[in-house]
């Protein structure tokens, strides 16, 4: 049973629903009246399913449009980088591996870090490009890295990959070896001998893990935005940017609808033979491999792990320590300098623009999640307990492939007849949160443990009963720090009507450095909720998303 | 356990509250916040202090307003859908306003000056007799600022034609040991400016042709010998300031900096409104020097300006139009001429005695009647972003070590064969 709770200790549960639910439900699992309760979700998959058609018509309408993206040069060079993506998305599980599989020897230390680097995940890729980018700042009187290390340009061509790299790494290597970690505890000490290497076995976790970290490689998008400056977009292009220079740069409808055609394909395909296959893959029986660690492996565990401590925490002091200066201070010279210390930068920001925006950005959060919590619930129930398990399958499969589409596949016809007012925003936003809610909350739902006979409950007790409550507090946390830390819903259908904080933090580093203080004042404050929203929920998420074994 | 999950709740929650509290600065910005009611709604793409400035420059409107700032991104504000489109837009290109015309209501009669009209009729031309945009903000853009003191300290002369010019950039660098210019590539359009100058101060009747239109000239001689100017200044040794791979990825607000903060530059081309910067970053007026961009000869009078515009959408709202009566009041901008600086107002009615020293000799510069202004290419003409491109490319060619003659070459080819394609 262990092995099966920590599989849906995953965020992205599409890939691991089968399996969960083999065997809970009862055979006599059929109700007529009861499947009215998917039709809340179903009138908001509409949204979604919609438009992703229409896009798929524009596609296919003019005869040449995937030919002429197929050979664009500019495609080609953009689809190129995605790829390179996918391989800072391996290099960074493979780091997570082993960094999951040390942190075993270092427990004292330990819980320290798991926060530490939990941390980032609270934080919109927006505010960690920002971060990184004040980091790398080419001018050694104000970036960091420069100021140590001279010379080199890292805002530049030869080098801006590395920034990029180091930030995404910053936000995701906390949520794989965490998962990591919980499927190594699972295993306790089984693995296999490759040779002379001994792998320790994660399970299923893993497939979890891979396929989550490689589609948001795919889907990178406000990282690159941010952190690289305007003369070398070229440089650091992909897909999803490609598209939306595509639809600014004219009213041609065909090719980008292509484009997004083709990431959806890559990352659909990718999400559904990718977990078929490593589910089928033949793997032979692991073997315990316990052995005491050295005292010399020991020691490297902790320096790494207190390594991983600075490193992690310097983007966050960079940030802070920015806000916290002057305008003036903070544009002209680095955070460590001591003159120009003030909340100047915070009241700037709060004069200008940020109390409309953190309006905006909580009257779009909160009933986003409120509706994505109202629909996923039934239909995660008539997923679990209601549904014949061969049609229940089906849908997973497809609620799947919904949840990792890219924004790019119905932003577009969305857009056109959309955009405006922050109901349209939180709609959108429900739409495309629903299918990942519902996965979440039906391997959620699978993995609690449950008392005596109550093998299929009624609809009544997700709410009354303590047990599935964690359930539901886990899906409210993730979606609305997803709907807060958004910006691409919003700069991709929202238009300029009701802007949240992520987009007119965009608007403020329109002059990067010298804005330094504003742009660092408005991330802290954009910040701050999700990641205290994720620390003081954190247990419970884990508890909801685990079945109850919080760690 | 417990207890120690509600302290870390409580310090956290603290954490967030205490700015809120500390800043909310009273209950205008709250009333503001809530984004309810009959706000008008203007989208600008300033930012930081000018966004500030903007906000004063609303007085006593500030509280039934709500800004917009969509930065580079500010053509999205007259996007296609009506819905919750912004009541006023600040515009910074007048092309967009030709691009946009049916998305806009005609102005109040009242808000247009006839002295705009010499300027400004060509850009904005009046549709069924009722104009759809007025100049709101006017920018100097033939302006170099130098650091006084540095000049003074070494002897040097600001230079009136371009080949002084080079010779002031050599002695520069042979004797005050920081380089001659700085220059911010990451914004295209700085870049842009700079070979505008170039054209219009050397070669104004091709400038004339592709402001009215003539594609062909992409590919003409002045064009190329345009970019060769530019490379060869660019391309010096030591010429510009953090090298040219520094240059290609700072801002222009970076390189203003340089100058008058770092000390790293000399020199720096930028628009009036650099002073914006300077004044943000504490640099004291009496450092700071100004010229014309160097010109060939009889071609002084030639001026790059830049403005901003601004227009109501349609249907405009009864609120939306008093508070552009009131932007287009001669005093409104004067809080922002006298605390932010950098602005030169559009309306020659606007009280002079709040400008700088500076900025009021460039205000004069572009009000004597014998100059002759002109719009920035990469503003008015449908390749100018391909423009900007094509130099930010030239830029990265310097940084890569080609030679400055083979990157002109490169770049004027690519504007040709844009301009043949286009035709």
């Amino acid at each position: 049973m262990s092995t099966e709770i920590r599989t849906a200790g995953g965020l992205r549960l599409e890939v691991a629903g089968r399996e969960l639910t083999g065997g809970l439900r009862p055979a006599t699992a059929r109700g007529g009246w009861s499947y009215l309760l998917g039709l809340p979700a179903l009138a908001l998959l509409v949204l979604l399913v919609v438009p992703m058609a229409w896009t798929l018509v524009w596609a296919l309408w003019g005869l040449g449009n995937f030919g002429d993206v197929l050979t664009d040069p500019d495609a080609l060079r953009a689809a190129g980088h995605s790829v390179l993506w996918v391989g800072i998305g391996v290099v960074l599980l493979a780091a997570g591996y082993v960094i999951a599989v040390l942190s075993r020897l270092v427990s004292g230390l330990w819980r320290f870090l798991l926060y530490l680097m939990v941390l980032p995940f609270g934080v919109s890729a927006m505010v960690s490009g920002a971060a990184f980018r004040m980091i790398f700042d080419p001018n050694p009187e104000r970036g960091t890295v420069t100021a140590l290390f001279g010379e080199a340009t890292w805002l530049g061509p030869g080098l801006i990959w590395w920034v990029l790299g180091i930030a995404f790494a910053w936000s995701w290597l906390g949520f794989v070896v965490v998962l990591f970690r919980a499927g190594l505890d699972a295993n306790n000490g089984l693995g296999y001998r490759v040779g002379r290497l001994r792998l320790l076995r994660v399970g299923p976790v893993a497939s979890v893990v891979v396929l989550t970290v490689l589609v948001a490689a795919i889907r990178v998008f406000d990282l690159v935005l941010i952190a690289s400056p305007d003369s070398i977009s070229a440089d650091v292009d992909v897909v999803g940017l490609l598209w939306w220079r595509m639809t600014t740069g004219s009213t041609e409808t065909g090719a980008p609808a292509a484009l997004a055609v083709l990431l959806f394909a890559a990352v659909a395909s990718l999400s559904l033979f990718g977990t078929r296959g490593i589910r089928r893959a033949p793997v032979p029986d692991p073997v315990p491999l316990a052995e005491p660690a050295s005292e010399r492996t020991r020691w490297w565990s902790w320096v790494i792990g207190l390594l991983i401590g600075l490193v992690w925490t310097l983007p966050l002091v960079v940030l802070v320590a920015t806000a916290l200066h002057d305008p003036a201070a903070a544009g002209a010279s680095g955070w460590w300098r001591l003159d120009g210390l003030g909340l100047g930068s915070f009241a700037a920001v709060a004069d200008t623009w940020l109390w409309p925006a953190l309006a905006a950005s909580v009257s779009i959060a909160v009933p986003a999640t409120l509706l994505v919590v109202a629909c996923a619930v039934p239909a995660a129930y008539l997923l679990t307990w209601r549904l014949p398990s061969r049609v229940s399958g089906v849908l997973t499969v497809l609620l799947g492939v919904l949840a990792v589409a890219p924004v790019q596949m119905y932003a577009g016809p969305l857009s056109e007849v959309f955009a405006g007012s922050r109901v349209s925003l939180a709609l959108v936003h429900a739409a495309a949160g629903l299918p990942f809610a519902t996965l979440v909350l039906r391997a959620a739902f699978a993995a609690a443990p449950r008392v005596g006979s109550d093998a299929r409950p009624a609809l009544d007790a997700m709410w009354r009963r303590g047990r599935y409550r964690p359930a539901l507090v886990a899906v409210t946390v993730l979606e609305f720090v997803l709907v807060w830390n958004d910006f691409i819903v919003s700069f991709l259908i929202g238009g300029p009507a009701d802007s949240p904080l992520a987009l007119l933090l965009w608007g403020e580093a329109r002059q990067f450095a010298t804005s330094a203080g504003t742009v660092a004042a408005g991330a802290v404050v954009s910040a701050l909720v999700p990641v205290a929203i994720l620390l003081a929920t954190w247990r419970t998420v884990v508890a909801g998303l685990t079945g109850g074994m919080a760690r | 356990m417990p207890s120690r999950a509600v302290h870390r709740r409580t310090v956290l929650r603290a954490a967030a509250l205490g700015p809120a509290f500390g800043l909310a600065g009273g209950c205008a910005g709250l009333g503001r916040a809530t984004g309810l009611g009959e706000s008008v709604r203007i989208a600008v793409s300033w930012s930081s202090t000018e966004l500030a400035a903007f906000q004063r420059v609303l007085g006593r409107y500030v509280d039934d307003c709500a800004l917009v700032p969509l930065g580079d991104d500010i053509d999205a504000a007259l996007g296609a859908n009506p819905t919750g489109r912004p009541d006023i837009v600040a515009l910074p290109q007048p092309k967009l306003v030709r691009a946009n015309r049916d998305r806009l209501a005609p102005l109040p009669d009242e808000v247009w000056h006839h002295d705009f009209d010499a300027l400004w009729s060509p850009q904005l031309p009046a549709y069924g007799g009722r104009h759809h945009a007025v100049p709101f903000k006017l920018a100097h853009s033939s302006v170099v600022w130098y650091r006084r003191r540095l000049f003074v300290e070494h002897g040097l002369d600001t230079p009136r034609s371009w080949t002084d010019w080079l010779d002031l950039n050599e002695r520069i660098v042979e004797r005050t040991g920081v380089a001659p210019l700085a220059l911010g590539g990451a914004d295209g359009w700085l870049l842009a400016r700079f070979f505008e100058n170039v054209l219009l101060r050397h070669f104004d009747d091709t400038y004339d042709a592709l402001v009215a239109g003539e594609r062909g000239g992409w590919a003409g001689r002045d064009v190329r010998d345009a970019f060769g100017m530019v490379a060869e200044m660019w391309g010096a040794s030591g010429a510009l300031a953090g090298g040219p791979e520094r240059a290609l990825v700072a801002q222009y607000p970076e390189a203003v900096l340089e100058v008058f903060r770092h000390h790293t530059a000399a020199m720096v081309a930028a628009p009036a409104f650099a002073e914006s910067v300077t004044r943000s970053f504490g640099v004291p007026d009496d450092e700071i020097g100004t010229f014309t961009f160097p010109s060939a000869a009889g071609l002084d009078g030639r001026l790059v300006v830049t403005g901003d515009l601004l227009v109501l959408t349609a249907p405009a709202s009864p609120a939306a139009r008093r508070v552009l009566r009131h932007l287009c009041t001669p005093d409104a901008p004067v809080p922002w001429i006298r605390d932010t600086g950098g602005f030169i107002a559009a309306d020659p009615e606007t009280d002079t005695r709040e400008y700088s020293q500076n900025l009021l000799e460039l205000a004069l510069e572009l009000a004597r009647p014998s100059n002759d202004l002109q719009f920035g290419l990469s503003d008015t003409v449908a390749l100018g972003a391909l423009l900007q491109e094509v130099l930010q490319n030239l830029l990265r060619a310097l940084a890569a070590g080609t030679e400055p003659g083979e990157a002109a070459r490169e770049a004027a080819t690519a504007m040709a064969d844009a301009g043949r394609a286009a035709r």
